[in-house]
């Protein structure tokens, strides 16, 4: 009887036990500097493109798994900003290096294709954005709190948004993401600074639409949804995750905070259905939000170092690089 | 024309002499002239009596003239016909006869009357069959019956017999192309007669031959024919008998011709139905000639008597159906050239049945009995059966996937093969044959000579024969080669799903429908289903087949893999120990059964990748992704049909992917496995496997692995770091390659550091002594101060102090230049500094291992002084406490790992050694030294003995290597000093005597002293007589137990110290 009873024990644990953390599908193993940009090429490529801290683009074959390719394209400066086009055939690239590069696909290889010079050599990455006219400009950091606004048909520059105080009281353009009108096909530009404001712009005048000190500190990421959906999420140093929205009007009006158990976020992303987000933490750890309830949904771990980037699919398979060299990507909430 | 007088055996002789001589010419021109006397003399034979021999030379003699010609005279035709005929009669039951024939007689006769018919012209033959012979005709053709059916009659008679008669019948003898068919009337009657006589024949005895049994088909089947055949019935039958009506002939004779009209052909066909199937029934004949017989038959008959016979289509069918899967090509061959023959012949017809639909109905009905009559018949009516299923399948070919669009005959023949394929796992082999596995440490050449490779037998509940075996995975091929792959492979996995009763035959069917698809794209190019199709097939069978839950099926339980071994060192693997106690249970056969099946399904499932990976080929490249891990996983398992399986699968998967070799394999694609190891690392209790592949991965693979696999081994040192106490026995190992696989990509260029010229005498450079002495004292002091500090700290506050060495560290790197140490140095180094907790584990098999890694890992790091030394530093607190450990294994493995640092650190760590091991071994050597004088053979087996021994051999170079002197080498050395004496083992005396040698190139004059106090072979001479002679030694020149090596060691030392001097 003695040896029955462990058994029986054994078994109604093995019952109850709870389901695994979620692993990563898999992992892309090679870079050999920490991963700071991601970019998935359309599905049917099934290539995914991460940039490095070491200023080396890598291409990925997510079929076979593998590096397929590897170029220095920043001088050996972190690339900040990954965008593939036209099928993958064309390549843009942003680095800490100052420029803002094109790249040609020339058989295997990548060539380069003209750059742009931005002035500064920030943090932040650059944003594309979309007016009436111009359907294909491009936002770039400038020096200090500068944004300048590009033209990349004819790579000339159109604009430059300027609060015109002194550089000390906004501090260096931290991140930036567009935010498109319900209306028209005018896209306003937000616009996160190292001393926690955020400014939305006008593009089409220059003029500050409306600005808000949201976070105490430097905003790190932001990430807006669907002009439908019309919330915004921006992280920073410290533990808190701020929710937002546009009102009609135009201004940035503070929906909800959000309190993660460890501090810094390095990258917030919106999946394009809206229905979730994910932040890249300095924790190490992914962290998934229901965009609905603003909840926490899971925590994503498995980087031993903090986590740079995160990035959706088409098909919502998640991507995450972190300062590890290790690109996790993730099946989660894709039935959801 | 004596022969006519008298009519002698030699002079019948004589003319066949003769005419053998002839040209045949000749002898037709000879005919009547000859005939006659030959005549005559058979003339006489029916009236009265001759000796027997010269009808018998007669007989032979027109044999061989009819056979030299042809015969024209109808009239010379009939005469002899009737002569012979009457012969023929000449019996006990005729009473007109003069005597009974002889059975030689009666043969001589038979053959001459078939010579006689083939010999003769068209015309003249036409004479037997015209209307008014009809009666002779008949008594003629049941005399030949009544040969052939009398078995006491010779055999060959009986043949002969058989010849005349299908001469009788064949139809080159119709004159008349256009009344042949008439014939048929004639034999109607005869017809039951005969066609008796030769089913007699047929199933008659076995053992009257084969040819026998051949030529009575040969009748039947002409017969039938003849009077059935389907174009002269229907002539017959559209004439409306004019002919016989016509006929100018007496009515009672004309009776004797059968009216065949359709009454008649009702009363005649079920007797002939009956006798197909008695016929049928002996298709499994053993000889082949034989059974060709019976295509000819099958052919024949479903030729010329479609109609007529059609009820008995589908009987003859199976027949030739089966014949077409015989192993005999002579007879598979004709089987299939008729049928396909029949095939055409039904497509041109128009308002036939098709073959393809009796073909379907025959599959149908065959499919209901199967089960029924592979459960019950004898395994070789089973084989029929299956050879049977096998004919049908392949002659429907294509129109088989028609056939299996239909859901209710797919799952109808399903549950058919799942049900006959039954497996049985009750045999106790399958269980016993496990433990002989690969027991969790994989190394593939080991592997491959511990387990002899093999396949586990598949033994099935309902038929034992392999042939049964082969036909029924052939069906299974053949269904997957004609069918449709996914249809079917849906259709079986439905079933396996459905139930745990069926998982093991659904499994191995879907994998032979697989293999027959594989075979499909060899002959027909994407007709069915497209490339892709079979891909994804294959990538849901790979995931199903290699998903968690199935490969953990024949796993122990993860909670008894956690338990560490610790209590026993014996080798036997807990999981074999488990079954033992499960088969005392009361219960064990169900849990055998249970394991069994378990084991037989992980089996199959690998098997089943391996024929995905046939089917795939190169493609399976990209499937690797996830199907290599749990295949490499299962190559460890310790069930031997597992592991083995897995390796079999592994080498199809490498040849598929266009590997060379299993080894290439997993070079090629350690990316994979690395992934899987470093995700199934994470949920550890779930995957327990999971390190042994990546040491057998460290083992196999080359250095850019490195970078791959570090987050791997940084997660495993981190689950270490959590739970050490249960995981290390399945971590450890893993690093141990880990250290064993840098030494190999990272060979090491430090050789052992040697003895420093400690002689005073040596001549050498003053400056470069002062160095040299330097230099010494740096290293000393540093390693007095970090045993100073290691002295004064607490030894919870290691980190602390390991903080502080960094920083030191950091000082020394700043002033040398500061560089981060290669990756391989720092792996080496966050695995020595794991090992420092487990040398001191109280399993002493974790103590062994660790000590393995220490012993590699400064072997590894001895090119990087400046990360060993303080390495070793960290290591020593806990190392140096093995060398009291109880369990003496644990104490020379301590002693070789000493040496090995000795000869990696040198000096750096000679105070510690002086200060914490030597007493301690001192003591032991002492001690032993007492047991082992004058001990028996048998101490040579203990392992005191080896203790003794690896340290006498040892400590020489130790001591020399750190460059012992003074108080340290003189304890070294008084403990060597007892087992100088000749009552000590030999073995112990010659190393001793080694080591001594050793000591001496440290410091010669300590050693001579101690060497002396043992045995003075004379008083030394003083150098100069101002001197006092020494007399601190007693005894000298006495002989003692020492003296043989002692004497031994001054000469050596004598010999090396003179060339100094």
């Amino acid at each position: 009887m003695a040896g029955v009873v462990p058994n029986k024990s054994i078994k109604t644990d093995g019952s109850k036990e709870p389901l695994p953390p979620p692993s990563p599908t898999y992992i892309l193993r090679g870079a050999e500097s920490p991963v700071t940009a991601l970019e998935y090429t359309e599905p049917a490529l099934g290539t995914l493109l991460s940039g490095c801290q070491n200023g080396t683009i890598h291409l990925w074959d997510l079929n076979s798994r593998r590096n397929e390719e590897t170029f220095d394209a920043h001088n050996g400066k972190p690339v900040l900003y990954l965008k593939s086009e036209d099928a993958s055939r064309l390549l843009m690239s942003h680095g800490r290096d100052g420029y803002f590069k094109f790249w040609k696909n020339v058989g295997p290889e990548f060539e380069l294709d003209g750059k742009i010079e931005a002035e500064g050599d920030g943090f932040c990455p650059p944003v594309p954005l979309k007016q009436k006219k111009l359907t294909r400009l491009i936002a770039l950091p400038g020096s200090d709190s500068v944004v300048n606004i590009f033209e990349l048909n004819s790579r000339s520059l159109v604009r430059t948004l300027s609060s015109g105080a002194s550089s000390g009281e906004l501090g260096l353009c931290m991140c930036m993401c567009a935010i498109p009108n319900l209306a028209g096909n005018d896209e306003s530009l937000l616009v996160g600074y190292e001393s926690g404001k955020m400014i939305l712009w006008d593009i089409g005048t220059g003029k500050i639409q409306h600005q808000a000190p949201v976070h105490a500190d430097a905003v790190m990421c932001m990430a807006y949804s669907s002009p439908e959906f019309n919330k915004g999420l921006s992280g920073s140093v410290d533990e808190m995750l701020v929710a937002w929205s546009i009102t009609e009007d135009g201004e940035i009006q503070t929906v909800n905070k959000l309190e993660s158990t460890n501090a810094g976020f390095n990258d917030v992303k919106i999946r394009p259905d809206d229905r979730i987000a994910v932040t890249a933490g300095w924790d190490n750890n992914i962290r998934v939000f229901n965009m609905k309830s603003l909840r926490p949904l899971a925590i994503l771990a498995y980087h031993r170092d903090s986590v740079h980037c995160v990035e959706f699919s088409e098909n919502y398979m998640l991507a995450a690089g972190s300062k590890d060299h290790l690109i996790s990507v993730w099946d989660i909430y894709r039935q959801v | 024309m004596q022969l006519v007088q008298s009519p002698s055996t030699k002079h019948v002789q004589a003319i066949t002499v003769e005419m053998r001589s002839f040209d045949d010419e000749v002898v037709q021109g000879l005919q009547q002239f000859l005939i006659f006397p030959l005549r005559t003399v058979l003339m006489q034979c029916t009236s009265q009596s001759l000796p027997e021999q010269v009808l018998i030379e007669t007989c032979q003699a027109l044999n061989v003239l009819l056979s030299k010609s042809l015969l024209h005279n109808k009239a010379v035709f009939m005469d002899l016909f009737s002569i012979l005929t009457n012969l023929m009669f000449f019996d006990k039951t005729n009473s007109m006869a003069p005597r009974c024939l002889s059975e030689e007689e009666k043969m001589a006769v038979v053959q001459a009357l078939c010579t006689l018919i083939t010999k003769s012209s068209d015309e003249v033959l036409h004479e037997v069959y015209v209307p008014s012979n009809i009666a002779r005709l008949g008594s003629v053709v049941s005399q030949l019956v009544a040969f052939v059916s009398d078995t006491k009659t010779s055999r060959s008679l009986r043949s002969q017999a058989m010849d005349t008669l299908l001469v009788l019948m064949q139809k080159r003898t119709y004159k008349h192309k256009e009344e042949w068919w008439q014939h048929g009337s004639r034999f109607a009657g005869l017809l039951p007669g005969i066609s008796t006589a030769m089913l007699k024949v047929v199933i008659g005895d076995s053992k009257q031959g084969h040819q026998l049994f051949c030529k009575a088909l040969d009748v039947w089947t002409e017969v039938a024919c003849l009077t059935l055949g389907d174009e002269s019935l229907s002539r017959e039958q559209n004439e409306g008998f004019a002919w016989i009506d016509g006929l100018q002939m007496p009515q009672r004779l004309k009776e004797l011709i059968t009216r065949r009209d359709e009454n008649w052909v009702k009363s005649v066909l079920p007797r002939m139905e009956f006798m197909i199937k008695e016929i049928s029934k002996l298709k499994k004949h053993d000889n082949w000639k034989v059974r060709r017989a019976f295509v000819k038959w099958g052919d024949c008959l479903l030729c010329q008597c479609e109609k007529s016979l059609s009820n008995c289509a589908s009987l003859i069918l199976e027949v030739l159906v089966l014949l077409m899967t015989d192993s005999y090509t002579q007879v598979a061959a004709p089987a299939k050239a008729a049928l396909e023959k029949y095939r055409d012949r039904q497509s041109s017809i128009e308002g036939c049945r098709p073959l393809v639909e009796i073909l379907k109905e025959n599959l149908y009905s065959l499919v209901t009995s199967l089960p029924r009559r592979i459960r019950m018949e004898d395994e070789e009516e089973k084989g029929a059966v299956v050879g049977l299923l096998n004919g049908y399948i392949s002659l429907l070919g294509n129109n088989m996937s028609a056939l299996l669009l239909s859901l209710p005959h797919v799952t109808r023949l399903a549950k058919v093969l799942v049900q006959v394929l039954q497996l049985d796992v009750t045999d106790q082999k399958i269980l016993e044959e496990s433990g002989m596995g690969a027991k969790g440490s994989t190394n593939l050449s080991n592997f491959l000579q511990r387990v002899n490779v093999m396949k586990p037998r598949k033994v099935f509940v309902h038929f034992r024969d392999d042939n049964v075996k082969a036909g029924l995975l052939k069906a299974c091929r053949l269904l997957g080669f004609y069918g449709d792959l996914s249809i079917l492979v849906e259709c079986f996995l439905d079933l396996y799903r459905e139930s745990a009763a069926h998982q093991l035959s659904c499994v191995l069917i879907i994998n032979e429908i697989l293999a027959g698809h594989g075979e499909r794209k060899d002959t027909v190019e994407g007709v069915f289903s497209t490339e892709s199709g079979r891909e994804d097939v294959v990538r849901m069978l790979l995931e199903e087949y290699l998903s968690y839950d199935n490969m953990t099926l024949c796993e122990t339980k993860p909670q008894t893999q956690l338990v560490p071994v610790s209590s026993s060192s014996s080798s036997s693997s807990p999981s074999v120990s488990l079954y033992l106690m499960d088969d005392c249970d009361a219960e064990a056969q169900q849990t055998a059964t249970t394991r069994n099946k378990a084991i037989m399904l992980t089996c199959l499932f690998l098997e089943g990748v391996a024929v995905c990976a046939k089917v795939t080929g190169k493609k399976l490249r990209l499937m690797l992704t996830d199907a290599l891990y749990p295949v490499a996983e299962k190559m460890g398992s310790e069930v031997s049909a597992v592991s083995s399986t897995a390796y079999l699968t592994l080498c199809h998967m490498a040849e598929a992917c266009q590997y060379s070799s299993v080894d290439e394999l997993i070079q090629s694609n350690a990316d994979y496995l690395v992934n899987s190891i470093s995700l199934r690392l994470r949920h550890f209790h779930r995957h327990a496997r999971a390190p042994s592949v990546l040491s057998v991965m460290l083992q196999l693979c080359t250095t850019n692995i490195l970078s791959l696999v570090w987050d791997s081994i940084v997660e495993i040192l981190e689950t270490l770091d959590e739970h050490h106490a249960e995981q290390a026995v399945v971590f450890l190992p893993v690093l141990y390659q880990l250290t064993l696989a840098v030494a190999r990509w990272f060979p090491v260029q430090h050789t052992p550091q040697q003895a420093k010229p400690t002689s005073p005498k040596a001549k050498a450079d003053p400056a470069e002594i002062v160095q040299l002495l330097v230099e010494r004292h740096r290293t000393r002091l540093q390693a007095e101060a970090y045993e100073e500090e290691a002295a004064a700290e607490d030894p919870h506050t290691v980190e602390e102090e390991a903080a502080k060495m960094a920083e030191e560290g950091e000082l020394e790197e700043k002033a040398e230049e500061k560089k981060e140490p290669p990756l391989h140095v720092k792996a080496v180094k966050e695995v020595l500094s794991r090992t420092k907790h487990l040398v001191s584990s109280s399993d002493p098999r974790l103590t062994l291992l660790a000590l393995d890694i220490i012993q590699q890992g400064c072997l590894d790091l001895a090119d990087h002084q400046n990360e060993l030394l303080p390495m070793v530093h960290q290591l020593w607190q806990s190392f140096k406490q093995r060398f009291q450990d109880t369990e003496k294994l644990v104490v020379i493995k301590a002693v070789k790992t000493l040496h090995r640092l000795c000869s990696c650190c040198g000096d750096f760590i000679r105070q510690r050694v002086e200060k914490d091991v030597l007493p301690s071994l001192k003591s032991c050597l002492e001690k032993q030294a007492q047991i082992s004088r004058q001990c028996g053979s048998s101490y040579h087996y203990t392992v005191n003995f080896k203790l003794q021994l690896t340290l006498l051999s040892t400590l020489g170079e130790m001591a020399l290597q750190m460059g012992l002197d003074g108080a340290g080498l003189e304890q070294v050395l008084y403990c060597c000093l007892p087992y100088l004496s000749q009552h000590q083992p030999a073995k112990l005396q010659q190393a001793c005597v080694e080591s001594v040698k050793q000591l001496m190139m440290c410091d010669a004059d300590i050693v001579w002293l101690a060497l002396s106090g043992l045995y003075m072979p004379a008083v030394p001479a003083p150098p100069s007589h101002h001197f006092q002679p020494v007399t601190v030694f007693k005894g000298v020149g006495e002989n003692n137990e020492y003296s043989t090596s002692v004497t031994m060691l001054f000469q050596h030392m004598d010999s090396s110290s003179k060339p100094d001097t």
